[in-house]
C-alpha cells in the first residue's frame, strides 16, 4: 500500500498547489480609504483593489440591485460631477508598461444616467495623479500632483479632456504651462466671459507662484502666464474670482487673485491685445494686472454689485473688515464687521437685491459664533447699507446650501447644528451630539443628521421638526438616493468587513421597511456572473 | 499550471498502479485448478489382516469333557478365523468448485478535482479540491469479461481560505448515481468507464466583521462525471477466476461537467433578537464545479 499512498499524496499536493486566485481576496479591503459616492440614483463603491466600481441602486423600498463596471489599475483619484450623475476616475494603469497589452493611464467617466452605467475611457500618454473637474462638466484637467508615478515627469504638463466629446487624437489635449519654478496646484473654471474677440470660458491655473490663463474655447493655443513673483518674496496665489462685468461690455471682464501671504489682491483686467502685439499674440485679449493693498491677508474674495458699481469684496479677518475694491480705480474702502469673519457667500438670488439692486452677502467663520448679513447698499460715504450680525451658539466651519423650494435656508455646521433662515434672518438651533454629520436631500425637503453611533434623525425643513431613528448597526456614512420606482431611499453605509448598507424609505423611515445588505465587496455584479 | 498537473498526476499514479499489479505474487493462469486448502481425498481402504485383538474375530475351540482326565500333553494350537468384512462402497470423484459471482462492491476513494471557476476564489486560495468519497456498486448481471454496474457514490470536501481578509469556508457534498461498464482482460485487472450524474450541494460561509455572524451562501447544482480508469486486484478469497471476495485498487481520470451554482450571501444564524431584521442577498461569482478529476479508490467486491 505504500506506493498508492505516495501517489495519492502526490496528486493531492499537486492539485492543491495549482491555480492562483486574484490577490484581492487575500487581504481586507481598505475600508476607511475606499471612495464611496452617493450619486443621484445610485451609490458608487470604488473597489479599486478589484479594479471595479460597484453601483448599488435602490429599486424599491426593500430591494436593491447591484452592477459593476471594470475600471483600470493604479487608481489615483476620482471626482463626482456637480449634478452627481457622473463619476470620473483617474488610473495610472500598469507602471511601467512593458507590453502592448499592459493598461495605459486613463481617465474614465461612468455615466449613471444609463442602466447599467456606461463608461467612456480616455487613454492618457502619461500617468498623472491629479484631477480637477469643471463644475459645468465640459472639461476635466489631469495634472501631476504629489509624488510622480512616472520615471520622468514634467510637473507643468496638463492634460485637458473634453468630457462631452468622444476620445480622439485631439481629445485629450496635452498642454504645458510656462514655469517659473512652480507647479499647478489649483484650477478655476470661469463662467462664460465676454472678452475681446468673443465670449469664452477661461481656465485659471494657480501654481505656488504664478497664475496662468487658458482659453477653453481654443485650448490648443498657448496659455497666458502672469508672473506674480518678481521680488525676493514669493507670492502664493490662494484664491480666484472672476467677473464678466457689464454683460454688454467686452472690455470689463476681470480675474482677481487672492494671495495667501500678502495683503494684496491682484486684479487682472482682460483687455484687448495691445496693438503692437496683435500680430504676434495668438490671443485677442491680454491680462493687465493691478495690485491693490487691502490692509491684511484676505481670507476670501468675490465680485459683487453695489449701487456704486462692481466691487471686489475681500474679507480681511485680522482687520475684522470687509474691503470693497473698485476694480476700475483700485481704491479700497473698508466695512467694519466687528468680528474676524473668514468666508462669504452672495445670497442675493435668495433674499433678493437691495432697493438699489445691490448684492447681499452672508459671512461666517470657524472662529466666530455668529453670522453676518452685509447689504451692499452704498459705497460712498458709508460704504454699506447694513451689517447685521446674528449670534449662533457655535462657530460654523461650513454652511450647507439647501435646494429649492427651501433655498432660503442655510445649514450652519459646527460642533452643533442650526438652520438659518435667510429671509426672516432667524436661526433654529438643534441639540445634537458633538460634531454631527449632516446633508440635505436633493429636493430640499429634508435634512439628515447622523453621528457616530446607531442614531440618525430626519428634520423636515419646512416645519423644522426632527424625527429620531435607531439603527441596528453603526452609521458610517449616510446619503439619499433616488429610487428606480420614483421614491427616495435613505441609505447608511458601515465601513466594516466587506462593507454593509442599510436602506430605508426616505419619506417614511421605518425599521420594518429596512433592508440590510452585508458583504457588498464579496459580491460579483458583472453581467455574465461567471468569469 | 493546472494543465501540467494532471499529466504529472497521471504519471505518478500510473507508476504506482503498475507497481501494484506487478508486485502481486504470481497466480496460476486462468482455468487451472486452484490450490485448495482442504486435505486431499483419502484413497479407498485396503483389506486389513486380522489381528488377535480384532473384535470381529471368532474364536473356535474343541469341546472339553466335564470330568476329563487331565491331559498332560500340550494343548493343540488354537485356530483363529477372521470374519470377512463387507466391501466398502466406492466414493464419487470430487467436483471442481463453481466460480463465485460477485454482485456488490463497496469502497472508499480520494477524489481530486481541479476547479478553475472564479467562483471558488472566495473560499480557496487555489483551484484544487480533494474529496473524500465512499461508493458502492451493484452488478445485476455479472457477465465476464464485460459487465455493467450500477454505482452510487458520495463525495465530501471542505475548503477554507480568506475572503478579503475574512475567514471563509466552503462545504461541498456530492451524491451521484450512475453506470459503470467494466472489462476484465485478466482476472487481476479491470478497465472501466463511468458516467455518473450527481447532485452537488455547496454551502459557503464567510465570517464578516460588519455583521458579527456568518454570512452564508447555499446552492445546489448538477454534475456529470465522465471517467475512465483501471483497477488492480490486490487480494482475493476463493477461486482465482471467481473469488468470493476481491480487493481492488483503482485509478480513474476524467472530467466533471457541472452546472454553474448561483451563490448568494446573506446573514445566517441570525440571533432571535434580530429575527425581525430583513436582509438582502449579495450575489457571488457563480461557482462552476466543472473540471478534470482523478480518483484513487480502494474497494472490496463480493
Amino acid at each position: 500500500m505504500r506506493r498508492p499512498t505516495i501517489a495519492a499524496l502526490l496528486l493531492t499536493t499537486c492539485i492543491a498547489g495549482c491555480g492562483d486566485r486574484a490577490e484581492v481576496w487575500d487581504g481586507p479591503p481598505p475600508n476607511t480609504d475606499l471612495p464611496i459616492y452617493g450619486m443621484r440614483s445610485t451609490i458608487a463603491f470604488l473597489d479599486n483593489e478589484a479594479e471595479r466600481v460597484v453601483f448599488a441602486t435602490p429599486e424599491t423600498v426593500g430591494e436593491m440591485s447591484f452592477a459593476e463596471v471594470t475600471t483600470g489599475r493604479g487608481y489615483q483619484t476620482s471626482a463626482l460631477s456637480s449634478d452627481r450623475q457622473k463619476l470620473v476616475t483617474l488610473t495610472a494603469g500598469d507602471v511601467p508598461r512593458r507590453k502592448a497589452e499592459d493598461q495605459a493611464p486613463a481617465l474614465r467617466i461612468f455615466d449613471t444616467a444609463a442602466s447599467p452605467p456606461t463608461q467612456t475611457v480616455f487613454e492618457l500618454a502619461d500617468a498623472l495623479s491629479g484631477l480637477a473637474l469643471d463644475p459645468q462638466m465640459e472639461f476635466g484637467v489631469v495634472y501631476p500632483r504629489g509624488a510622480s508615478v512616472a520615471f520622468v515627469q514634467n510637473p507643468n504638463e496638463l492634460v485637458l479632456v473634453r468630457l462631452n466629446e468622444p476620445p480622439s487624437e485631439t481629445n485629450p489635449l496635452p498642454a504645458t504651462i510656462r514655469s517659473y519654478g512652480g507647479r499647478p496646484e489649483g484650477f478655476t473654471f470661469t463662467d462664460e466671459l465676454l472678452l475681446p474677440g468673443g465670449a469664452r470660458r477661461l481656465l485659471v491655473v494657480r501654481t505656488d507662484r504664478d497664475v496662468a490663463l487658458i482659453d477653453l474655447n481654443q485650448p490648443e493655443k498657448p496659455e497666458i502666464t502672469v508672473k506674480l513673483t518678481t521680488g525676493a518674496t514669493q507670492l502664493v496665489p490662494a484664491g480666484i474670482a472672476a467677473s464678466d462685468g457689464d454683460p454688454e461690455d467686452e472690455n470689463d471682464a476681470r480675474v482677481a487673485v487672492r494671495l495667501a501671504n500678502d495683503n494684496s489682491v491682484i486684479l487682472l483686467d482682460l483687455l484687448p491685445t495691445p496693438a503692437d502685439k496683435v500680430d504676434t499674440s495668438p490671443h485677442s485679449f491680454s491680462p493687465v494686472p493691478n495690485i491693490v493693498d487691502v490692509g491684511g491677508v484676505p481670507s476670501d474674495i468675490t465680485f459683487a454689485k453695489t449701487d456704486g458699481g462692481l466691487r471686489l469684496l475681500a474679507l480681511v479677518p485680522n482687520e475684522k473688515a470687509l474691503k470693497l475694491v473698485d476694480p476700475a480705480t483700485g481704491v479700497a474702502t473698508s466695512v467694519a464687521l466687528g468680528a474676524p469673519f473668514e468666508k462669504m457667500s452672495l445670497v442675493t438670488n435668495i433674499v433678493g437685491p437691495t432697493d438699489a439692486g445691490s448684492d447681499v452677502a452672508l459671512l461666517w467663520s470657524a472662529n466666530v459664533a455668529g453670522v453676518a448679513f452685509v447689504a451692499l447698499g452704498s459705497t460712498i460715504g458709508t460704504p454699506y447699507k447694513s451689517v447685521e450680525v446674528r449670534p449662533v451658539d457655535f462657530p460654523a466651519y461650513a454652511v450647507l446650501d439647501v435646494p429649492a423650494p427651501n433655498n432660503h435656508l442655510k445649514i450652519l455646521m459646527g460642533n452643533q447644528l442650526s438652520i438659518l433662515d435667510l429671509l426672516s434672518r432667524t436661526i433654529t438651533p438643534f441639540v445634537t451630539p458633538q460634531n454631527p454629520d449632516a446633508f440635505v436631500s436633493n429636493d430640499g425637503q429634508r435634512l439628515w443628521i447622523s453621528a457616530s453611533g446607531n442614531d440618525f434623525a430626519k428634520v423636515d425643513l419646512t416645519t423644522k421638526h426632527p424625527q429620531n431613528y435607531f439603527l441596528n448597526q453603526n452609521i458610517g456614512e449616510a446619503m439619499e438616493v433616488e429610487r428606480a420606482d420614483g421614491g427616495l431611499s435613505f441609505i447608511t453605509i458601515r465601513r466594516q468587513g466587506a462593507l454593509s448598507l442599510s436602506m430605508f424609505d426616505a419619506l417614511a423611515p421605518s425599521l420594518e421597511q429596512n433592508t440590510e445588505y452585508f458583504g457588498i465587496l464579496y459580491g460579483d455584479y458583472s453581467q455574465e456572473g461567471e468569469q | 499550471m493546472s494543465r501540467l498537473i494532471l499529466p504529472m498526476a497521471i504519471v505518478a499514479f500510473s507508476t504506482a498502479f503498475a507497481g501494484l499489479v506487478y508486485a502481486q505474487p504470481a497466480l496460476p493462469p486462468a482455468g487451472s485448478v486452484a490450490p485448495s486448502a482442504s486435505p486431499p481425498p483419502a484413497p479407498t481402504e485396503a483389506p486389513v489382516i486380522a489381528e488377535d485383538r480384532d473384535p470381529m474375530r471368532t474364536l473356535v475351540t474343541p469341546a472339553v469333557p466335564t470330568q476329563a482326565p487331565v491331559d498332560k500333553s500340550p494343548p493343540p494350537p488354537a485356530v483363529v478365523i477372521a470374519a470377512e468384512e463387507p466391501p466398502t462402497a466406492e466414493k464419487p470423484a470430487p467436483q471442481p468448485q463453481k466460480p463465485h459471482k460477485q454482485h456488490i462492491a463497496l469502497g472508499t476513494a480520494l477524489t481530486a478535482s481541479v476547479v478553475e471557476s472564479k467562483g471558488l476564489d472566495a473560499f480557496s486560495a487555489d483551484d484544487g479540491l480533494a474529496f473524500v468519497s465512499a461508493f458502492g456498486t451493484f452488478t445485476p448481471w455479472d457477465t465476464k469479461p464485460l459487465s455493467v454496474h450500477l454505482t452510487l457514490e458520495w463525495d465530501w470536501t471542505k475548503k477554507s481560505a480568506l475572503a478579503r481578509g475574512a475567514d471563509s469556508v466552503l462545504d461541498i457534498h456530492r451524491l451521484g448515481a450512475g453506470l459503470m461498464v467494466r472489462y476484465l482482460p485478466i482476472t487481476r485487472m479491470a478497465l472501466s468507464v463511468r458516467a455518473v450524474p450527481s447532485a452537488i450541494s455547496l454551502a459557503g460561509r464567510i465570517k464578516d466583521a460588519a455583521f458579527g455572524e456568518e454570512l452564508q451562501a447555499n446552492a445546489w447544482t448538477w454534475g456529470l462525471d465522465l471517467t475512465g480508469g483501471a483497477a488492480a486486484r490486490v487480494g482475493a478469497f476463493g477461486l482465482d477466476e471467481g473469488p468470493r471476495a476481491s480487493i481492488w485498487i483503482g485509478l480513474d481520470f476524467g472530467y466533471r461537467i457541472a452546472g454553474p451554482a448561483a451563490l448568494a450571501l446573506k446573514p445566517g444564524n441570525v440571533p432571535e433578537t434580530d429575527a425581525d431584521r430583513q436582509f438582502g442577498s449579495i450575489p457571488m461569482t457563480q461557482l462552476d464545479m466543472s473540471g478534470f478529476i482523478g480518483r484513487l479508490n480502494v474497494s472490496v467486491s463480493f
